[in-house]
């Protein structure tokens, strides 16, 4: 098995994914990403990052209902697992860690 | 159903767009297996999303996009994911080991089908390699210049009286000059005069005794001459080199030849001959002598303003017309088109030489031929180096191709007949989950591998034989060209391809083996492979049936061509060169002096002699016929005992004699070709008059005798007119003695003798008549000679097929030979039985070989003038050489298999 490692761009497909809890499916990530991340994404992209993910454990998939609107086809949906939690965990606690040791007057200077 | 609502309405609307068909079917033919509903629907989804967002132009390029960026076409590139267990790949480095073990363990098993394979690949590749490297360097000819692209010759296609479309590369002495005075677009030119056959240096250096050689190639050229053609300088200027007429440039093997070294400038030569008349030039350049592959292979140069020809110009001989001997170039500018120079040039013709051309009866038109091009030009016989032909660079190119041809036949049959032997193996591997491509690579490889151990051997067989096929062809190839980093990468990729193309049909023949029948056993050669087999083998005898034809014809044209009697005799005849002006002098005292042996029946001098190359003509005309009616006929001037002394055949009227007061320079003696073209009936021929002009001036001949037409070119050429004139001044070029004895080593000794006493410091030269005329035939003679040598050794490679393929049928049926002769069959019917099979092959070979050989050796055939016609035994010959050869290969076989003792055969099981 690969060492977990969270790449940024897996980063926010999980986080997303953990955000959309049981509508995560490829289309609606990307287009979720595609409208509040302010970032523009490819369908592609989302779809391979998914499979990596899936590849490392952080994620499970199966199969969800059909609706109209695909055509009739069935949805995959994602869900975080237990391994894919941890690694947010980590990564979150690492960046609040290394957001603590901004000193306080260099962050209100920044205004943050 | 009642009226519409607001809601039908809306759906009554153009309907929705839909993502591109084609894309949707590209999707459907390629997802990845196992995602398809959810890519679809994904996508599907993300379409109308794009629609929404973007609008459709969008939506349609990013679906596009999408569905190429998630599907995977290839199946190389197919994630096999579908399998749980997993498979290494076909190109895995452990794999690659493996098959790298398994090819090696299959060539040692069967060492005598892996050798047979090895040494006819490698003999075809060496074969391959040589002729390539033959070809290469006849195509490589004069591209070595800085200015190679811009350099051209101006030839001249000209009108003689009634005869159109001769080309010729001469021009007369002005043409270079009044070209670049006309036109801005030409940079420079050089004009170029081959002064003689050979000129005479010698070296008198104070205390030294005198140096003395003939040297051949040696060219007086325009001092711009280097403005053009490159040649690297040891010493000396190239730019200034040779302004001075009195300098000269050696080539370094020249120079070290007359001093001993080749750091010589200022030092002084006495160059005689035609080309210097005697005078002392001094050394201003030497120049790498390694431009070989050069149509101009010269070994000096000398200034055109030197000597008699330097006087010839300063008279300001300006005419159009006369004296054709300068070979004229042009470097262009960068970026002239040649064509659109070509274009002006007959503007040039009219306002420069119509007057001129007029006078004597002439037309020409002029054309620009590429350097590079001239030495495979084919309307010029020659230029300053005599030419090649394309049509024999055609000829070897097929030869090589064919000879790798035949081996990779060779290869692939042997692999297909043994495919048997290794069908278990394929079943196993199979059946272990070797997948189609693995085993398709696996033989692939394993052929490559054989391709290279059969390259390296030819790489050395070639080093061996390239001395050999020197002297075969006349070349100097080296093995540095050989092992020139670009050569050696095109001789690997032929060998690479050479491996993919002989291993690709057993490849893809063996992996498809089912594996389930060939693990039961029930595998044999299917009818298809059978029948290609022998295909194969019938396309190999054909090859080597049609060049073993060639072969013979080739020969026999040459045997006609050296024997075919040419007007006059050229046995026991002796030419011996005048090549200074000392030498002319003595040619009365030296001709009375060698009469007086009895074993020289005559002697006679003249210009030229049938077999070395005459460019004197002039135009005559009949005295009630204009100029513009006029013919040309080609002159020689010679000494009164001259057509005695050759036994030309005398038709009518009388020889020159010195009985005859009469006999001027104004007398001709004319051959049957001549009164043709003049329309002179022979019996009135003697005491015509055909008139000569020169300068507005009208000089009248006299004929007083006609020969037997004579061949005093080679056969490649019709006869043409010819006429004899005398020349009372003893200036003659040779002297032709005719000797009567077996002792050649006597009377030659006899003649430098006597040489020697008159002109003590130049070499005595002689050459035979028959061997001169045998010299024209020369690139026929090679080219006959390389086309005999790859001949035997293509038959010998089909042999080596046809030895490996009847040793393999002869074991497959080796259990079927000893029931056989169990039950009594004699050795003689069981040798048959194996045999006829490939003498049946053979057999048609011959039959599809024989029309097609027929008719290229007719197209060649064409190339002569004079040829024999083919004769019928040529095919029953070839044939029977090829089913004799076949027979002994294969019944060599046979026949060890026959005299196997039954029961060894039959008991091991």
């Amino acid at each position: 098995m690969k060492r977990a490692f969270l790449g940024e761009l897996e980063e926010v497909v999980l986080l997303t994914v953990a955000a959309l809890q049981e509508q995560a499916y490829c289309a609606l990530i990307t287009q979720t990403i595609d409208q509040q991340m302010a970032r523009s994404i490819s369908f592609p992209t989302v779809h391979t990052t998914l499979q990596r993910l899936a590849e490392k454990g952080f994620v499970s998939s199966q199969m969800g209902g059909a609706t109209a609107e695909r055509g009739g086809r069935q949805k995959r949906l994602f869900t975080v697992t237990v391994a894919g939690q941890r690694a947010l965990i980590e990564c979150r606690l690492v960046r609040s860690q290394l957001w603590e040791q901004i000193p306080t007057p260099v962050l209100q200077l920044w205004g943050a | 159903m009642g009226r519409l609502t607001d809601d039908d309405k809306r759906y009554s609307q153009p309907p929705e767009p839909r993502p591109p068909h084609w894309a949707e079917w590209l999707l459907s033919q390629f997802c990845p297996p196992g995602l398809e509903d959810e890519l679809h629907g994904d996508l599907l989804e993300m379409y109308a999303y794009w629609v929404k967002t973007v609008g459709v132009q969008g939506a349609y390029w990013r679906y596009v996009w999408a569905v190429l960026r998630v599907i995977r076409p290839l199946p190389l590139f197919r994630a096999q994911k579908t399998q749980d267990y997993s498979q290494p790949n076909s190109l895995n480095p452990t794999m690659l080991l493996n098959y790298v073990k398994v090819a090696w363990r299959n060539i040692i098993k069967s060492k005598s089908f892996s050798s047979i394979n090895v040494f006819g690949l490698a003999l075809g590749m060496t074969c391959c390699m040589l002729l390539m490297l033959y070809i290469r360097s006849e195509l490589s000819f004069d591209t070595q210049h800085q200015y190679a692209k811009s350099l051209y010759l101006v030839g001249s296609r000209a009108t003689i009286g009634q005869n159109t479309g001769q080309e010729f590369p001469m021009a007369s002495a002005p043409y270079g000059p009044a070209l670049k005075a006309e036109y801005p677009e030409i940079a420079q030119i050089a004009r170029l005069y081959i002064a003689d056959e050979k000129s005479l240096l010698q070296v008198r250096e104070p205390g030294k005794p005198l140096k003395s050689f003939y040297e051949t190639k040696g060219y007086q050229v325009d001092s711009t001459f280097f403005d053009l053609f490159t040649y690297t300088f040891t010493e000396g200027d190239s730019r200034t080199a040779l302004t001075d007429p009195h300098s000269v440039v050696l080539s370094d093997v020249v120079a070290a030849k007359l001093f001993g070294t080749t750091s010589v400038l200022g030092r002084l030569v006495r160059i005689g001959g035609e080309a210097g008349m005697g005078e002392e030039f001094k050394v201003t350049g030497v120049y790498q002598n390694t431009t070989t592959n050069s149509h101009i292979d010269a070994r000096f140069f000398i200034p055109l303003a030197s000597g008699e020809l330097g006087n010839y110009l300063r008279e300001g001989q300006l005419d159009f017309a006369n004296n054709n001997m300068f070979l004229t170039y042009l470097r262009l500018q960068p970026n002239t088109d040649p064509r659109a120079l070509t274009a002006k040039l007959p503007a040039f013709i009219e306002k420069y030489a119509r007057a001129d051309l007029k006078s004597v009866g002439f037309d020409r038109q002029l054309f620009l031929v590429p350097v590079p091009d001239l030495h495979l030009y084919p309307n010029f016989q020659s230029v300053v180096t005599p030419t090649n032909s394309i049509t024999y660079l055609y000829i070897l190119g097929s030869i090589a191709l064919f000879t790798l041809l035949i081996a990779c036949i060779n290869f692939m049959n042997l692999a297909t007949a043994r495919s048997a032997k290794r069908a278990a193996e394929v079943g196993v591997r199979k059946v272990m989950g070797a997948q189609q491509g693995a085993l398709v690579w696996q033989f692939l490889g394993e052929s490559v591998i054989l391709t290279f151990l059969a390259f390296l051997i030819a790489l050395g067989l070639g080093v061996l034989f390239l001395p050999m096929f020197n002297q075969l062809t006349g070349k100097a190839l080296s093995m540095s060209e050989l092992f020139e980093p670009r050569t050696l990468f095109a001789l690997l990729g032929m060998a690479l391809i050479t491996g993919l193309l002989a291993g690709s049909y057993p490849a893809f023949y063996l992996s498809l083996f089912d594996p389930a029948k060939v693990l039961k056993g029930k595998f044999t050669n299917s009818l298809s492979a059978v029948a290609l087999r022998r295909g194969l083998v019938v396309f190999q005898f054909m090859v080597s049936v049609g060049l073993v034809l060639a072969s013979f014809v080739i020969q026999k044209q040459m045997h006609y061509l050296r024997d075919k009697p040419l007007g006059f005799t050229q046995d026991q005849q002796i030419a011996i060169p005048f090549r200074s002006g000392e030498s002319r002098a003595v040619y009365t005292a030296f001709r009375s002096e060698i009469l007086r042996n009895n074993q020289v029946i005559s002697a006679a001098g003249t210009q030229f002699y049938p077999g070395i190359a005459n460019q004197s003509d002039m135009v005559f005309h009949r005295p009630d016929q204009s100029v513009t009616q006029g013919q040309d006929i080609r002159t020689n001037r010679v000494d009164f005992e001259f057509l005695q002394t050759m036994s030309f055949q005398l038709k009518q009227g009388r020889l020159f004699s010195r009985q005859f007061p009469g006999d001027t320079a104004n007398r001709l003696i004319v051959n049957e070709a001549t009164l043709r073209k003049f329309q002179i009936p022979e019996a009135k021929a003697i005491g015509q008059r055909l008139d000569f002009d020169w300068q507005g001036q009208t000089t009248p001949f006299e004929i007083v005798g006609v020969v037997k037409d004579f061949h005093y070119e080679d056969l490649h050429q019709p006869i043409t007119p010819y006429a004899f004139l005398l020349s009372r001044r003893p200036s003659f070029n040779y002297i032709i003695v005719h000797v009567n004895t077996a002792n050649m080593t006597n009377i030659l000794g006899f003649l430098e003798q006597k040489w020697k006493a008159l002109r003590p410091d130049e070499p005595f030269e002689y050459t035979f008549l028959n061997e001169d005329f045998q010299k024209n035939y020369q690139a026929e003679a090679r080219t006959s000679r390389i086309v005999r040598t790859f001949t035997i050794i293509s038959i010998l490679i089909s042999c080596l097929g046809l030895f490996g393929l009847a040793t393999f049928a002869a074991q497959q049926r080796r259990k079927e030979i000893g029931v056989r002769k169990v039950l009594g069959a004699s050795v003689t019917s069981i040798v048959l039985l194996l045999t006829k099979d490939f003498l049946k092959l053979v057999f048609i070979a011959i039959l599809i070989a024989s029309p097609i050989a027929w008719y290229a050796m007719h197209r060649w055939l064409q190339l002569f003038e004079y040829r024999i016609d083919i004769p019928w035994w040529v095919f029953v010959g070839a044939g029977a050489l090829a089913l004799l050869l076949a027979f002994i290969t294969v019944t060599f076989q046979s026949l060890r298999s026959a005299l196997v003792n039954p029961v060894k055969s039959l008991h091991t099981d």
